[in-house]
Parts: structure tokens; C-alpha cells; sequence
């Protein structure tokens, strides 16, 4: 019953975007929206075909970027998030600052990554690295505060140390909010490589918006924004089967 | 009958204090070799302090616990404990779960799995391995928390109202259940309970503890023959026990 109205609430999103859709379509058909303005879908479909083989290699460019930046992340969330688990004092020490990181707009950094590490790949890795990691580490560092503190007390009373304790209570309990973690960085992580190809680079999707936005190719800018859309929720759905893999306890809960 | 058996366990004017309050004041005890003593008193009367402080998670402050003759500091990991909750860690399978005390001792998955593997038919719960624990009922989920805490360590089990969480029907059978599985286990048993039939349905002996500053008030043998069955619940010898008991409160 649940997994059934679970289903149908995919439907009026579903409906809503092909009304929006058509709606739009009209609109620049009937010559009511000029399409230098606004291309139509249709032709934004038309021109993502013709343009997909030149566009291959700056896909591939950003996916490695992103992919990169985003594993990076995720270890070094984790292993930080340990560290500061163990030592109450590092936590104490670096959580404003982890905050504070966060309020430092990466627009103003991407240009200075930019000087600091080149224009190829490393910048920009960097960068989705830096976008990433912030939610990540704030959600794993929260469900391991909010470990069960009864099956902390058992384990400890079965002779297991602090990193048992992490093992078997701490980390797999704190995994779904890693997970929810992840998730959000994952759609960060496609957006963050193109915003930094976007401030500098030789290639990759932002690159290629941006030279399509200084030939006003507005139509090759809208195939390249469906390619980011694309990427992101095929990452996003990435992630939900990793976690269905992962933690196969919580998927039999589901049922 | 039970007095020629060894001391397993042993306290000897055990004190604690919290914040300049007793939370147990003076408590001797002994538990005997595969002997079923009961602790009940009123909520609040420091019977889990008791257990923290016989299963090492905190230090008692004066007196002395003995395991087997000798008095033991670090008791960590040589007395087993459960709790009312059954703490099942929602992420292990059953077997994983009962496995647990063994994989953090050390042992490899594999060995840990074939060693408890036995075990899942005494305790009823065959069939249901490789379940997660919210996959079974309270009653079950007890069992396996049960069967976790054997593993544990098989002499001294110390339970904290284990059958405190679940309805009356699933209580009386889990009773019934615990009586005939240690027929077998022959585990040397501190029970932690509110309740007096149960208490003295399950018992060899009964300590009957004070409110805070919680001292044993009153040692009870109870006199009935093993096997336990329900009907001795309203035999003679039983409604003496209960009148005693309640008299004592």
C-alpha cells in the first residue's frame, strides 16, 4: 500500500513537467517567446544529438573531476570525521572552522585555485572536493553523536576499545546520515566541477558553456544544462543503489 | 540444596555513591554454581548501579566483587549482561548479532558464525539467522538478546528485567521458555525484576532490596521443586512465598 502511493506521487511531478514543457514548446512556436531568447525543447533535443559526439571528451573531462573531487571528499569526511570522533579536542578545534570554510564563496576561490594549482584538472577537483565535503562531514558527524548510548555501554561491557566501538556501533549506525550526506554532495559534485571549468579552464562542460554563451548559441547552452541535470540525478540514483547494497538491513525494513 | 554448590559470584559490602547520595549502600550477595537468584525491589533502588558495578562499567567504591573465589577489578567482558532492551544492533543479521561478543574478542566471522550456530535450537530460533532483528517479534528479539548474552559468557549472566518490555501473554511464555533452556545452559543466573510471581516462578533464591540507600533487606529460599511448571503458581507453598514477599515490601 505504501510502496503503491509512493509510486502514483511520481505521477503529477511527471504530469507537471510535460504541461511545463509543452507550454514552453508553444510559446516559442507561436512566435510569442523569440527563440534566440529561449530556444524550444525540441530543438535543444535536436542540437544535444548533433552536438553529443564533440561533447563526449568534456563530459568525460567533468565526470573525472567530479567523480575525483567526490570519492576524495567522502575519505577524507570519514577520515576526519574518526579522527574528530576520537579526540574531542580536534572536533572542538575544527567544527567553526569546517562552518566558517563554508561561508567563503567559492566563486571568489575557483579564480585563486585557479593561480594557486593551474588551470588543468587539480583546481577544479579541488573545488568539488571543497562543496562536497561540508555536507558530508557535518551529517556523519551527527549520526555519530547520536549513537545509541545502551548498545555503546553493551559493546563496551564485551571488552571492545574506542575504535571497536566505532566498528560496530558508532559507524554503521551513523550510516544512513552518511548516506544522506553523500546524496546531497553527489549533486553538488557535477555542479561544482562545471562551476569551476566555468572560471577558468581548458575543458570539460563548463568550458564548453561557456564558449557556446560568447557565440549566443543559446540552444547548445540549454543541451549542455540537460547534460548536467542528466549527470547529476544519474549520480544521485548512484548513490541510492550503493546504499541499497550497503546496507541491505534497511532495504528489508522497506518491504 | 544449592549450599554445597561453589560461590560464583560474590559481593561483600559493595558501596557506591553518586553526588554524595548512596545510590547502594552495603550489599552483600552470592550467586552459586548454575543457581537462579532474583534481586527485586522498588524502581529507583539501584539494581542496574549493582549490575554496572558486577559487570565492570563502573567502579564500586567500596567493598569487594568476587568471580570464582578471587576479587577481580577489571571484569570487563567476564560476566555477561542484559539489558530490558534487547539492543540488537539493527545492521548485524541474528547470527551476527549473537556472534557479536566473539567478534569483538577477536574471532574471525566465519569461526564466530559455526560457534553459535548450535545454539539457535535451544533457543528456538532456528530458521531465523540470517533475519535482521526487526524482521522478528519482541519475544524473539528477546531470545536472540538472550542467546547474545550466553555467548557472552556462559557461567554468570546478569539480566535486567529482561521480560519487562513485553506483554503479559509473551512474558509468561518467555518465562516458561527461559526455565526450560536453562535446564540445559545450567548458566549460574542474577535476575533483576519488578515483578514477585515471576521472581519466585523463576528462583532458587530471592534477594529482596530496600529504597534508596539500597541495602538486602531480606534473603528468600524459595522451596519449589525443579521442574517449574505454571500450576505451582497456586500451590500452598507458592502463595506463602508471594504473602512474604508482599508483607516485606
Amino acid at each position: 500500500m505504501m510502496k503503491k502511493s509512493a509510486n502514483t506521487g511520481k505521477w503529477p511531478a511527471a504530469v507537471f513537467l510535460a504541461v511545463l514543457t509543452a507550454l514552453w514548446e508553444l510559446s516559442v512556436r507561436s512566435g510569442w517567446v523569440d527563440a534566440y531568447t529561449l530556444p524550444a525543447p525540441s530543438s535543444v533535443i535536436r542540437v544535444l544529438f548533433s552536438e553529443l559526439p564533440g561533447l563526449r571528451s568534456h563530459i568525460w573531462i567533468t565526470l573525472q573531476e567530479a567523480g575525483i573531487g567526490f570519492l576524495a571528499a567522502i575519505g577524507f569526511s570519514i577520515a576526519l570525521a574518526l579522527l574528530m570522533d576520537f579526540v574531542p579536542m580536534v572536533k572542538k578545534g575544527l567544527y567553526p572552522i569546517l562552518v566558517l570554510s563554508q561561508t567563503v564563496p567559492i566563486i571568489v576561490l575557483a579564480p585563486l585555485f585557479g593561480m594557486w594549482f593551474g588551470f588543468g584538472m587539480l583546481p577544479k577537483i579541488v573545488i568539488v572536493m571543497l562543496v562536497c565535503f561540508f555536507p558530508i562531514i557535518v551529517s556523519l558527524l551527527d549520526g555519530l553523536e547520536a549513537a545509541d548510548q545502551d548498545e555503546l555501554h553493551l559493546i563496551e561491557g564485551m571488552g571492545a576499545g574506542q575504535l571497536q566501538q566505532f566498528r560496530w556501533v558508532k559507524f554503521p549506525g551513523a550510516l544512513v546520515n552518511l548516506f544522506s550526506g553523500i546524496r546531497i554532495a553527489a549533486t553538488y559534485s557535477i555542479m561544482g566541477a562545471v562551476i569551476g571549468e566555468w572560471l577558468g579552464g581548458t575543458g570539460g562542460l563548463g568550458v564548453y558553456m561557456l564558449r557556446v554563451r560568447h557565440s549566443f548559441a543559446l540552444d547548445k547552452m540549454f543541451a549542455a544544462i540537460l547534460i548536467v541535470v542528466v549527470l547529476s540525478i544519474a549520480v544521485f540514483k548512484g548513490i541510492d543503489l550503493l546504499q541499497r547494497v550497503l546496507m541491505p538491513w534497511a532495504v528489508s525494513k522497506e518491504k | 540444596m544449592t549450599s554445597s554448590l561453589k560461590n560464583r559470584l560474590e559481593l561483600v559490602g559493595v558501596k557506591k555513591t553518586f553526588e554524595d547520595t548512596f545510590a547502594v549502600s552495603d550489599v552483600s550477595l552470592v550467586l552459586r554454581e548454575s543457581e537462579f537468584v532474583s534481586i527485586i525491589g522498588p524502581s529507583g533502588c539501584g539494581k542496574s548501579t549493582l549490575f554496572n558495578m558486577i559487570s565492570g562499567l563502573i567502579v564500586e567504591d567500596e567493598g569487594e566483587i568476587r568471580i570464582d573465589g578471587a576479587p577481580v577489578k577489571a571484569r570487563k567482558g567476564l560476566v555477561s549482561y542484559m539489558y530490558q532492551k534487547d539492543l540488537l544492533l539493527s545492521w548485524l543479521k541474528i547470527i551476527d548479532n549473537v556472534a557479536l561478543p566473539l567478534r569483538v574478542k577477536g574471532v574471525s566471522k566465519k569461526e564466530a558464525r559455526s560457534e553459535v550456530a548450535d545454539l539457535f535450537k535451544t533457543f528456538g530460533l532456528e530458521g531465523f539467522e540470517h533475519k535482521y532483528p526487526h524482521q522478528l517479534s519482541g519475544g524473539m528479539r528477546q531470545r536472540a538478546a538472550l542467546m547474545r548474552t550466553y555467548v557472552y559468557s556462559r557461567d554468570i549472566m546478569l539480566l535486567d528485567e529482561p521480560f519487562g518490555g513485553l506483554d503479559a501473554l509473551t512474558k509468561a511464555k518467555m518465562q516458561d521458555w527461559l526455565l526450560g533452556v536453562n535446564d540445559e545452559l545450567k548458566a549460574s543466573i542474577l535476575f533483576i525484576t519488578h515483578d514477585i510471581e515471576e521472581a519466585i516462578y523463576l528462583s532458587d533464591r530471592i534477594y529482596l532490596m530496600s529504597d534508596r540507600p539500597s541495602t538486602i533487606k531480606e534473603e528468600i529460599c524459595v522451596d519449589l521443586p525443579r521442574p517449574r511448571y505454571r500450576e505451582m503458581m497456586v500451590s500452598e507453598t507458592f502463595i506463602q512465598l508471594k504473602k512474604k514477599l508482599l508483607h516485606s515490601f
